[in-house]
């Protein structure tokens, strides 16, 4: 957790990601020169070179849009995430690399200045087969440059987790640029189906994962939202909205039955659209809001070490009495009160300022209560 | 909380999702159409643009083909010339006005070939820029990556005597083949 100004928190498992990562690199570099050079032996060495950071750029894209998903479809991928900003400041290298390559190769000694030459040296946008692709491929670079010069611990910070998460959205800009890039590019002049098939293949398949994605998160906030109106009427109220069950004064919404949530687990509700991690430990309940104050990471798919809520993502952790993070550390989550009621789980869904202490509901109290 | 950011986020999946299969189907759609590579008529192209050639790894861009089909074995070319340079064999150039064609006749281990259009130079003998380097106002054509036939568009300056085509070689950052337009046959070569 930041409190201070690092570098990079260097730790085991970073640094295997990363050399795992290089060693990957170097592989996949290697692999496709020997390969293009056997099959292309008339091509030179700055265009294999070219071809190949190209190609590793956007697959590195690939695998690290297709992270997020991934860990939301099977927890197992979690380890991947964890130093997945790593993989992008790699996919901007390869990026970097490729480009400048590109531009000394066709455009360094032209007339113009190289970066206006590559703006301005084909005027076709009419056509489609001529489309000038290669300042998809700038702006796309110009995207990853900002995501990867923004991507350390300083900028989240700074710029608070919404604001840097909508900015890193613009990856999908990019992916999109890159598509056309490449679709406009090289493809136009490839004769062999295999690289067609190869991007075609990706993108569906990065697509399908997304979309599966985010087809059981809306699956599951529907899920979640019409078990709490379910548990209004369990506990005593119609299935009203929350606005409802608040002008009633009877907030508590019901989550789940105290036996439905493991221990030192969590269990998700969905209110008003926004996530509440309900956390069970040591025989007490607390409630969370379920995003993490460092990249919003989803903290009820954690668990509590050392009784600590601890993010899934990244380790940041924080107490369940009340959101906040052991000294010295400063972030703070929103906290709810929780009530135990006929062996259920209750909780007020208006969230108190982050930080607030809470009371935790006990198993043992609110048995009898009808 | 996130619920905007969240919902922002599926937004956006959901645009790219339809954008970027859009995207690539319709560039996939427009490219130019590839002869088959199976049959003959691709085979006789080759051999004529190879004709008299040491035969090496004959590789022709779709976009060439409509060109070499109807352009390269015709009469109608103006002028042709040829020289050698810099262990790249054989190159013939061609020009009918508004193209200028490179063909190279033997494999070449210079890399990184650029096509340049050099206006004429204004008093003098020397070639602009020195016999191989490259004058200040030389236009870049494109690049010449290996194929066996490649064509260029000429810019728009008017082609007179003494305007030249040039073979640069960026890796060695001279000149290594060079043509004149006008004169019939006027070759000038670059040899190591």
């Amino acid at each position: 957790m930041g409190h201070s100004y690092r570098a990079v928190g260097w730790n085991r498992q970073k640094r295997v990601y990363d050399l795992a990562l290089i060693a990957g690199i170097v592989l996949y570099l290697a692999t496709f020169v020997g390969v293009g050079f056997t099959l292309h032996p008339g091509a030179t060495a700055e265009t294999m070179l070219i071809r190949a950071l190209g190609t590793g750029a956007f697959l590195l894209l690939h695998l690290v849009l297709a992270i997020g998903p991934l860990c939301r479809v099977d927890s197992r991928f979690l380890p991947l995430l964890y130093n997945r900003r790593h993989l992008g400041v790699a996919t901007f290298v390869l990026g970097l690399l490729h480009g400048g390559f590109a531009l000394v190769q066709f455009h360094a000694l032209g007339d113009l200045n190289p970066l206006v030459s590559v703006f301005v040296s084909n005027p076709r946008v009419d056509s489609v087969a001529q489309f000038p692709f290669q300042p998809l491929g700038v702006i796309a670079l110009v995207i990853l440059f900002l995501m990867a010069a923004t991507s350390h611990d300083f900028w989240l910070a700074n710029l608070t987790a919404p604001v840097w998460k909508s900015l890193h959205m613009l990856v999908y800009l990019a992916y999109l640029l890159l598509v056309g890039h490449v679709s406009l590019g090289v493809l136009q002049a490839e004769t062999s189906p295999v690289l067609a098939g190869a991007v075609g293949i990706g993108m569906a398949g990065l697509l399908a994962l997304h979309l599966l994605a985010g087809a059981s998160e809306v699956a599951v906030d529907r899920g979640r939202d019409a078990a709490t109106g379910a548990a209004g009427s369990a506990a005593g109220h119609s299935s009203l909205g929350l606005s409802s069950l608040r002008e009633e004064d009877s907030a508590f919404v019901d989550v789940c039955a105290v036996s439905e949530i493991d221990e030192k687990r969590a269990r998700l509700v969905s209110v008003a659209g926004d996530r509440v991690a309900v956390f069970r430990y040591d025989g007490k309940f607390s409630a969370v809001s379920n995003a993490c104050q460092h990249q919003n990471g989803p903290l009820g798919e954690g668990c509590v070490i050392d009784g600590l809520i601890t993010c899934p993502w990244h380790g940041y952790q924080y107490r369940p009495l009340d959101g906040a993070s052991p000294e010295p550390f400063t972030e703070k989550v929103p906290t709810f009160r929780v009530q135990i009621r006929s062996g259920r789980v209750l909780i007020d869904p208006t969230p108190l300022p982050a930080g607030t202490p809470v009371e935790p509901a006990l198993i043992g109290e609110g048995a009898s209560d009808g | 909380m996130i619920a905007p950011l969240r919902s922002r986020h599926r937004r956006l999946t959901l645009l790219l999702a339809v954008t970027a299969p859009v995207v690539f189907v319709s560039a996939l759609a427009s490219r130019s159409p590839v002869p088959p590579m199976e049959g003959n008529e691709l085979a006789d192209l080759q051999n004529r643009l190879t004709a008299d050639a040491i035969p090496v790894t004959t590789y022709v861009l779709p976009e060439h083909l409509e060109f070499a089909r109807s352009w390269w074995p015709a009469d109608s070319i103006r002028t042709t010339g040829s020289g050698t340079g810099m262990g790249m064999g054989m190159v013939e150039w061609r020009w009918d006005g508004r193209f200028v064609g490179l063909r190279l006749t033997l494999s070449t281990s210079a890399p990184d070939l650029l096509v340049y259009f050099v206006p004429p130079a204004g008093t003098g003998d020397e070639p602009r820029g020195g016999a191989e380097l490259l004058a200040d106002d030389a236009v870049l054509l494109g690049s010449f990556d290996g194929v066996e036939a490649q064509f260029f568009e000429l810019p728009a300056l008017p082609v007179m005597d003494g305007s030249r085509a040039v073979l640069y070689s960026l890796a060695h950052g001279r000149i290594v083949s060079s043509w004149s337009f006008g004169g019939m046959a006027t070759v000038e070569s670059r040899g190591d």
